[in-house]
């Protein structure tokens, strides 16, 4: 018990500081010209009381907004994101006890898609609370796209998995086929559209930061309140029932978290896939199942992978931009492949 | 002494895709410091009392009452300090430790982010002894055989410390080393800490040396319940099993064996 404790604890040490070493790179690389060091002290001089000592005054004022204002945000919604989908991954592979779920199976990343591409389409311009029209709409057409699978999937008095699992999938099938029907319609946004599809951070600011944490922040403690709970659904619905546990309201209460979480992700950055399966996966092999500590390890994983992966984006093929969704699928697929491959091999498929 | 006992009154269920009830007009007493053998043929209704009784089941036709009280108005997190539950195949692929498992038993006592108190604790070792765990204590779950798993289950409902235990086929995938080592310790913790015992069972020779009185059952209903030389008797099981059985006495022991008629 005692050396399961100091794993954790070295174990979200070591990630906490990962995560800020890579947050600071990552700040430092980029097109413009720029040493780490000027990066670093441009940071330094926003900490009120120390920022007199940072010596940021030699430094453009360019490099200030390029730092403070297209970086910075843009890695904090990485962060954001990658915590977001790893913790909602972690949360579904445990509800549905699948270990295949990830946070895109209720469908809601088509939805979101779906209203992103309805957002540029119409040509609408809006702004609401600094978000923009694409941002809304996929948010709304997430949300939507969740209530109606939750809907159909739970028809009856208990959830049942399969059922929410294979409504998901028709639902996003024919949300997919209506986003291709939409970009035939609208070439001239077709690349508009597909971009946004494979998920990016280059929209990034503040705004979305802010919502970003709101959402994160509170879903994620929610989510954690139930880390015991999580623990004993592993062990089966009935196991867990005979424990006490209300298993149906609590999945429902998950999944709703959950889905309002993987909602506002992917309404600011697109669908980034394999984040929310592979993260839970790999910190599972590190630290084990137990939720309490698997929750936050995952939320740490998930931003340090994250944070690397849109750095490799923006960075690797100046000054064209790859899309951060196929980057951390080259990472994420290869490992899903394998994950299904050993599965298979055990019979458990 | 009036209330202490787990009452089902006519207790019935037919979900809509049947034909036929599942269950039908089901009563039956199950007294507390009782030792009890659900038994009957494949499909007779016996997983479907105990899920109901477990609340597995939402209950649509009858009443199951616990201490006068129906258990549709207990909620849920009392309920499981009254009736714990060991469930007939586990093979689960999560990395828990077998302390872990059996501490999850506990659930139903703790307050959120709160560790285990030391009463806790206590229960969760007394649990352990009992089932003879200690030594898997720190064993990854998945790793361990049938028997043990079946063990640490046994002990994960021990350490829920309730005054039912509810066991699904507890001793069906056993060896018959273990299947005696299960029967002995829930024989114990009926006479030694007056545990109500009620278990579905298959195996006639056991079930005859260990329960004290047996449910028998046949197409969703009860057949007949008693005393188990009454209930477990050539006609009761003709009927039921649709087979004759020879019933032989041991001769310097208390201890009766049944053996099937085989048709040729």
């Amino acid at each position: 018990m005692q050396s399961k404790k100091r794993k954790a604890i070295f174990t979200i040490v070591g990630l906490s500081s990962l995560l800020i070493l890579c947050i600071l790179i990552s700040v430092g690389v980029g097109s413009a010209h720029m040493t780490i060091m000027d990066s670093l002290r441009i940071l330094l001089a926003k900490i009120p009381g120390l920022g007199q000592f940072a010596g940021a005054n030699e430094i453009k004022p360019m490099y200030e907004v390029i730092i403070w204002q297209v970086r910075m945000p843009r890695i904090l919604q990485a962060a954001l994101v990658g915590a977001n989908l790893a913790v909602v991954g972690c949360t579904f592979q445990a509800i549905f006890r699948n270990a295949l779920a990830d946070p895109h199976v209720l469908g809601v990343s088509s939805g979101a898609s779906l209203g992103a591409t309805l957002g540029i389409v119409s040509g609408i311009t809006l702004n609401f609370l600094g978000l923009g029209i694409t941002s809304i709409f996929a948010f709304i057409g997430a949300i939507l796209t969740v209530g109606l699978v939750y809907r159909i999937g739970t028809l009856g008095k208990k959830v049942v998995v399969t059922n929410v699992l294979l409504v998901g999938t028709a639902v996003s099938t024919l949300l997919s086929a209506m986003i291709s029907l939409l970009m035939i319609y609208h070439r001239e946004q077709l690349e508009k559209v597909y971009l946004w599809t494979m998920g990016s951070f280059s929209s990034a600011n503040w705004s979305k930061v802010a919502f970003l944490a709101v959402m994160t922040l509170i879903g994620v403690i929610i989510i954690g309140i139930f880390s015991h709970e999580l623990n004993v659904l592993l062990t089966g619905d009935e196991m867990a029932e005979s424990l006490g546990i209300d298993v149906e309201k609590i999945k429902k209460l998950l999944m709703i978290i959950a889905s309002l979480l993987v909602a506002a992700s992917v309404s600011v950055s697109g669908a980034i896939g394999f984040v929310g399966l592979i993260i839970p996966h790999c910190m599972r092999l590190m630290i084990g199942s137990d939720h309490k500590i698997l929750l936050p390890v995952s939320a740490l994983g998930g931003a340090s992978f994250m944070v690397i992966c849109d750095t490799i984006a923006r960075t690797i093929a100046r000054p064209t931009e790859i899309p951060v969704g196929v980057i951390t699928a080259v990472f994420g697929a290869p490992y899903f492949i394998f994950l299904l491959y050993r599965q298979t091999k055990e019979g458990k498929l | 002494m009036q209330g202490k006992a787990l009452k089902i009154e006519k207790l019935g269920w037919q979900p809509d895709s049947k034909k036929q009830p599942i269950l039908s007009d089901v009563s039956t007493i199950f007294k507390e410091g009782g030792f009890y053998g659900i038994m009957g043929p494949n499909g007779s209704g016996k997983t479907s009392l105990i899920r109901h009784i477990l609340r597995f089941l939402e209950l649509e036709e009858g009443k199951i009452s616990l201490e006068n009280k129906e258990i549709k108005h207990y909620p849920r997190k009392q309920l499981a300090t009254k009736l714990s539950f060991v469930p007939q195949n586990v093979n689960l692929e999560i990395d828990f430790t077998v302390y872990e498992i059996i501490a999850m038993g506990r659930t139903p006592y703790q307050k959120r982010f709160q560790a285990l108190s030391k009463e806790d604790q206590k229960k969760i070792d007394d649990a352990m002894k009992i089932t003879n765990c200690m030594s898997l204590k720190d064993r990854p779950f998945s790793y361990l055989s049938g028997g043990e798993a079946q063990r640490v289950l046994v002990a994960r409902a021990i350490a829920q410390d309730t005054k039912y235990l509810i066991l699904d086929e507890p001793i069906s995938h056993l060896d018959i080393r273990y299947q005696v080592e299960l029967m002995e310790t829930l024989k114990q913790l009926n006479e030694k800490e007056n545990k109500t015992i009620i278990a579905i069972l298959h195996d006639l020779n056991l079930s005859a040396a260990y329960c004290k009185e047996i449910v028998l059952m046949r197409k969703g209903t009860i057949y007949k319940s008693g005393l188990v030389e009454e209930v477990l008797s050539k006609q009761n099981l003709k009927a039921v099993y649709d087979m004759e059985f020879e019933i032989y006495e041991a001769e310097h022991r208390k201890q009766r064996f049944y053996i099937p008629v085989l048709p040729f």
